[in-house]
């Protein structure tokens, strides 16, 4: 912590479903912050949730509560089409903003966002969780080390059971919510092979919708600017996933990586950076863990408190905005690709 | 009312719930569909004098005891609310909306079996309070379990470490009250932060069984193993240990030494299988002196 730094930043939450109860619940158990004021719209869930914290201040308008609030940070955890607009508040009342992911539900809202952010001494934040989580934490170090040397190949996965009949809601809504799984959830896989693999050059993709308006499932064929060829399948409608189920397998000139969200498999085809040849295997349970409190999915108390101790010490968190607009790049050139069935280069977009 | 048993059967591989792998949890769920591949590993558990299982009112769970033959000699533990199905419902309107979906989506003859009273209750959740609701959420997953022998209820880990966040004691109160009164059993609280709660309940003066992670690789032990062993040393709450397995990467052999001479009442252990029952219970029953 720098000697102008406070010792709990103030911490404001706008959009108390889901995940804002987890980031208000999360925060409030975090040495370094405290909770003080909740913002919905719903004022039957501010009657219910006044009496669950007695002491924040309630409202159902952002504006007052950042008049009346004097936040440090603030949680934007509403519709993605609204992250621009709240966002753009927090910032010109000198708010540090952590925003759920994605950024926001297109480029170009997410661009704007970034204008906004630019110049100001501000810590901004997008909520992805992937990359705290304990394996694929592991997998990044183990892969800055090379052990595979020449990456040729990737070939990626995500499943989730979450859309197995038509569901109604903005999460299905284009308008609101930017588009279907690769917006909500295919997102994180993606700022995952970037974080692995670097920026990507070109993409090719096909979407299908079964049961919304968005797509409930897409096959995308990549290729990293360093070369690797990456193959990615996305789905929110297999059966048997009742949480998402992340994989990843790696292909290089000395071995083999498979990656999931509870095992790291490594296969490196001689001795070489301190693994012996053959399998060395490493599980959830045997890597270390982060203290803080448990709640909500793995990594959501890491993400959420990579962003407090970022606001604390003025740094930059583990994903930034900036991280989250390469990935909503990738994410429209998928949808341009999917819509003209054409390959997309990245820098034309 | 306390004094559960030393080894109690745990529910999560019948509900797909596995911390091994996204391929084991996959396999739960497609082997547990069927109540006939259940009521085998309840029947092999009882048969080895594991007579207390802990569940959730989880469709398959409750197809296998209604079928399952010594069940009036089997005692229940139900977890409330069932998070994981709550969880996997909801989407945008949160758990909140996901209860409401499911109550609606209960079809005539679950209506009929968990009582109208308890499904008509529910529907008026989000415009009630805090405690009306855990009234009525309790009413509502406890009509399923009305015939069976109860002798105590978990509170979900997610709830009790979300009543934790908010500081709010009132609600572990009303929980406490309403089961001991209202059921005439005794309250748990399961939790994933052990290090916090225990201090937390001392500060409240509220001494009653926690249901918390304790294994030899300080797996999910928050903040730290460290930390739990210490507080557990001296705790005078009933202590009732979970992922004694450390999610299946310890084999029985290595995981219920940790537990002896520890101040642990109870551990409840999850199978998968047959062999894995027969296995895992024997030993967890020698080493930890179960006659």
């Amino acid at each position: 912590m720098t000697q102008n730094s406070p010792a709990r930043i103030r911490v404001g939450i706008i959009g108390i479903g889901r995940r804002g109860t987890l980031q208000a619940a999360l925060s409030q158990m975090h040495p370094g912050a405290e909770v003080t004021a909740l913002c919905d719209s719903d004022g039957k869930l501010i009657d219910f949730m006044r009496k669950l914290m007695p002491d924040c201040f309630f409202t159902s308008d952002a504006d007052e509560m950042f008049e009346k609030s004097r936040l440090d940070a603030v949680f934007i955890c509403t519709p993605h089409d609204s992250h621009r607009p709240l966002a753009r508040k927090a910032i010109e009342n000198n708010t540090h903003v952590f925003v759920e992911r994605p950024l926001a539900e297109s480029l170009a809202a997410g661009r704007k966002m970034m204008e906004f952010a630019q110049n100001r001494n501000l810590v901004h934040a997008v909520g992805y969780t992937l990359p705290f989580c304990p394996v694929f934490i592991e997998a990044k170090k183990l892969l800055d080390n090379h052990p595979l040397e020449n990456i040729k190949r990737v070939r990626a996965s995500l499943y989730h059971s979450l859309l197995t009949r038509p569901r109604e809601g903005w999460m299905f809504e284009k308008e609101k919510s930017g588009g279907g799984i690769l917006m909500h959830e295919a997102s994180s896989l993606l700022l995952l092979l970037i974080r692995f693999f670097g920026p990507v050059g070109a993409v090719y993709a096909k979407s299908t919708q079964k049961f919304s308006h968005v797509e409930d499932s897409a096959a995308i064929v990549l290729e990293f600017q360093s070369g690797t060829l990456g193959h990615i399948d996305a789905s929110w409608s297999r059966p048997g996933y009742p949480l998402p189920a992340t994989s990843i397998v790696v292909e290089g000139t000395q071995g083999v990586m498979e990656i999931n969200d509870d095992t790291l498999k490594l296969f490196t085809y001689r001795a070489a950076k301190g693994f012996e040849k053959g399998w060395t295997i490493l599980h959830r349970a045997d890597l270390p863990a982060s203290p803080l409190f448990y709640l909500g999915q793995e990594g959501s108390s890491e993400t959420n408190g990579n962003f407090i101790d970022s606001c604390l010490k003025k740094d930059k968190p583990l994903v930034s905005w900036k991280e989250g607009l390469e990935v909503m790049r990738l994410v429209e050139a998928i949808y341009i690709s999917a819509r003209t069935q054409k390959t997309i280069r990245l820098d034309e977009v | 009312m306390e004094g559960f048993d030393k080894i109690i059967l745990g529910s999560n591989s019948f509900e797909g719930v596995g911390y091994l792998s996204r391929a084991q949890t996959r396999h739960y769920l497609e082997f547990f569909s069927k109540k006939e591949n259940i009521i085998p590993i309840l029947e092999a558990s009882f048969n080895l004098g594991i007579k207390t299982f802990m569940c959730a009112n989880n469709e398959n769970i409750l197809a296998a005891l209604k079928d399952f033959q010594n069940i009036r000699d089997l005692t229940l533990l139900p977890v409330i609310p069932n998070a994981y199905e709550y969880a996997r419902e909801s989407t945008d309107k949160g758990v909140l909306g996901a209860v409401l979906s499911k109550a609606k989506e209960i079809d005539m003859y679950q209506k009929i079996r968990m009582g109208l009273r308890a499904l008509t209750k529910i529907q008026g959740i989000i415009s009630r309070d805090i405690l009306t609701l855990l009234d009525n959420l309790m009413d509502f997953e406890m009509a399923t379990f009305h015939s069976y022998n109860i002798k105590g209820i978990i509170l979900h880990g997610q709830v009790t470490d979300l009543a934790l966040s908010s500081n709010n004691r009132e609600i572990i109160n009303v929980y406490q009250n309403l089961v001991q009164e209202k059921y005439g059993v005794t309250p748990i609280l399961a939790t994933h932060n052990f290090g916090t709660l225990l201090p937390k309940l001392k500060e409240w003066k509220i001494k009653i069984p926690i249901m918390a992670s304790f294994n030899k690789k300080g797996f999910m032990m928050k903040p730290s193993q460290e930390v739990c062993e210490k507080l557990l040393e001296t705790t005078e709450n009933t202590i009732i240990a979970k992922k004694v397995l450390a999610g299946g990467r310890l084999s029985p052999e290595e995981a219920f030494p940790y537990l002896v001479g520890k101040n642990i009442g109870s551990a409840v252990v999850g199978v998968g299988s047959l062999p894995e029952t027969y296995h895992t219970l024997s030993i967890g029953k020698t080493v930890l002196g179960v006659a």
